[in-house]
């Protein structure tokens, strides 16, 4: 049914949507985050705040890129590993998946509460 | 008119301006359920083997990482962080396009190679789907190129920043999209 090429084509892509989990959990865990904390100890007493609110809108971007990969690549084991219909699994992991984007990165509850959309 | 006045009209426009989009992506997203309910209606759960798996999982990946970059390049401008902002957005640019290079450039020419033409069978709603797909992905590579140029020229402010928003929620409305198409299209069976 798939060739060798077509084999290492979908491992490779699947390795690379966990490498992206695996770079959002390493945001948001701070790892990276040593410049803006090196910014945040020079930072006027009046600039710290949005410092941190923005370091806390960044990591919970990179939390929601990391549930994202992690169910894309969850969502193709499944099509590829269960024999029966997976058009109901396909369907919930889809509705999370849009769940997540539309909460987190389009913000909808700005809509009934009015300004303000990012962490 | 007062300070406070001025501001509470700034803010019932911005409400007024968000709930618009979302009107106009509500429209939007009734053209692509009659397309996703005409595959299923049409095909039912077949699929053809033919389909490039890792492409169309790497398009996917593509495209979920071009929605961080834009949430990025919008959280950065909300705290005016211009440098960040500008970044993010060239990013999205360069995986946007990427996304169409991968779909249009590649993946087309793959099908109709394996068989799957857009005149006939699974190739009506394959083509049907990924081309309304990559008309909407086109524009919003176009609006994001418009939102940088006035980013470079300094128009946004953590204050005002209506066309970041608009663009970057535009973009993950996309995005959301091609979340339902990708298993429609690839992995159902």
């Amino acid at each position: 049914m798939y060739d060798v090429t077509r084999i290492s084509g979908i491992v490779a892509v699947l390795s690379a949507l966990v490498g992206i989990a695996l770079f959002g959990l390493f945001l948001v865990f701070g790892r990276l985050v040593g410049a803006e904390q090196a910014q945040e100890a020079e930072a006027r007493p009046s600039d710290l705040a949005t410092i941190r609110r923005r370091r806390a809108a960044f990591q919970l971007g990179a939390a929601v890129i990391a549930g994202l990969a992690l169910l894309t690549a969850l969502e193709y084991v499944v099509a590829v590993s269960i024999h029966s219909s997976t058009l109901p699994y396909l369907v919930v992991i889809a509705l999370i998946k849009a769940g997540l984007i539309v909460y987190y990165f389009m913000h909808i509850a700005q809509l009934w509460r009015g300004e303000g959309g990012h962490a | 008119m007062s300070t406070a006045a001025i501001a509470h009209s700034q803010h019932d426009r911005l409400s007024l301006n968000r709930l618009g989009l979302w009107l106009f992506m509500l429209s939007e997203s009734m053209i692509f359920l009659i397309l996703l309910f005409t595959r299923f209606y049409l095909f039912g759960l077949e699929r053809p083997e033919a389909l490039n798996q890792a492409l169309g999982l790497a398009v996917t990946s593509i495209l979920l990482l071009s929605s961080f970059t834009a949430y990025r390049a919008e959280a950065a401008i909300a705290h005016g962080d211009r440098t960040t902002f500008l970044w993010n957005t060239l990013y999205t640019i360069i995986l946007g396009t990427l996304f169409l290079i991968g779909v249009v450039g590649v993946e087309w020419p793959t099908a109709i190679h394996e068989g799957i033409t857009p005149q006939a069978g699974f190739g009506i709603a394959f083509f049907s789907m990924t081309g309304m797909h990559a008309f909407h992905v086109l524009t919003g590579v176009l609006l994001l190129l418009v939102v940088y140029l006035n980013g470079w020229r300094g128009a946004y402010s953590p204050e005002k920043h209506w066309g970041v928003e608009a663009a970057v929620k535009y973009w993950h409305f996309v995005d959301v999209v091609w979340v339902f198409f990708y298993p429609a299209l690839y992995l159902v069976s």
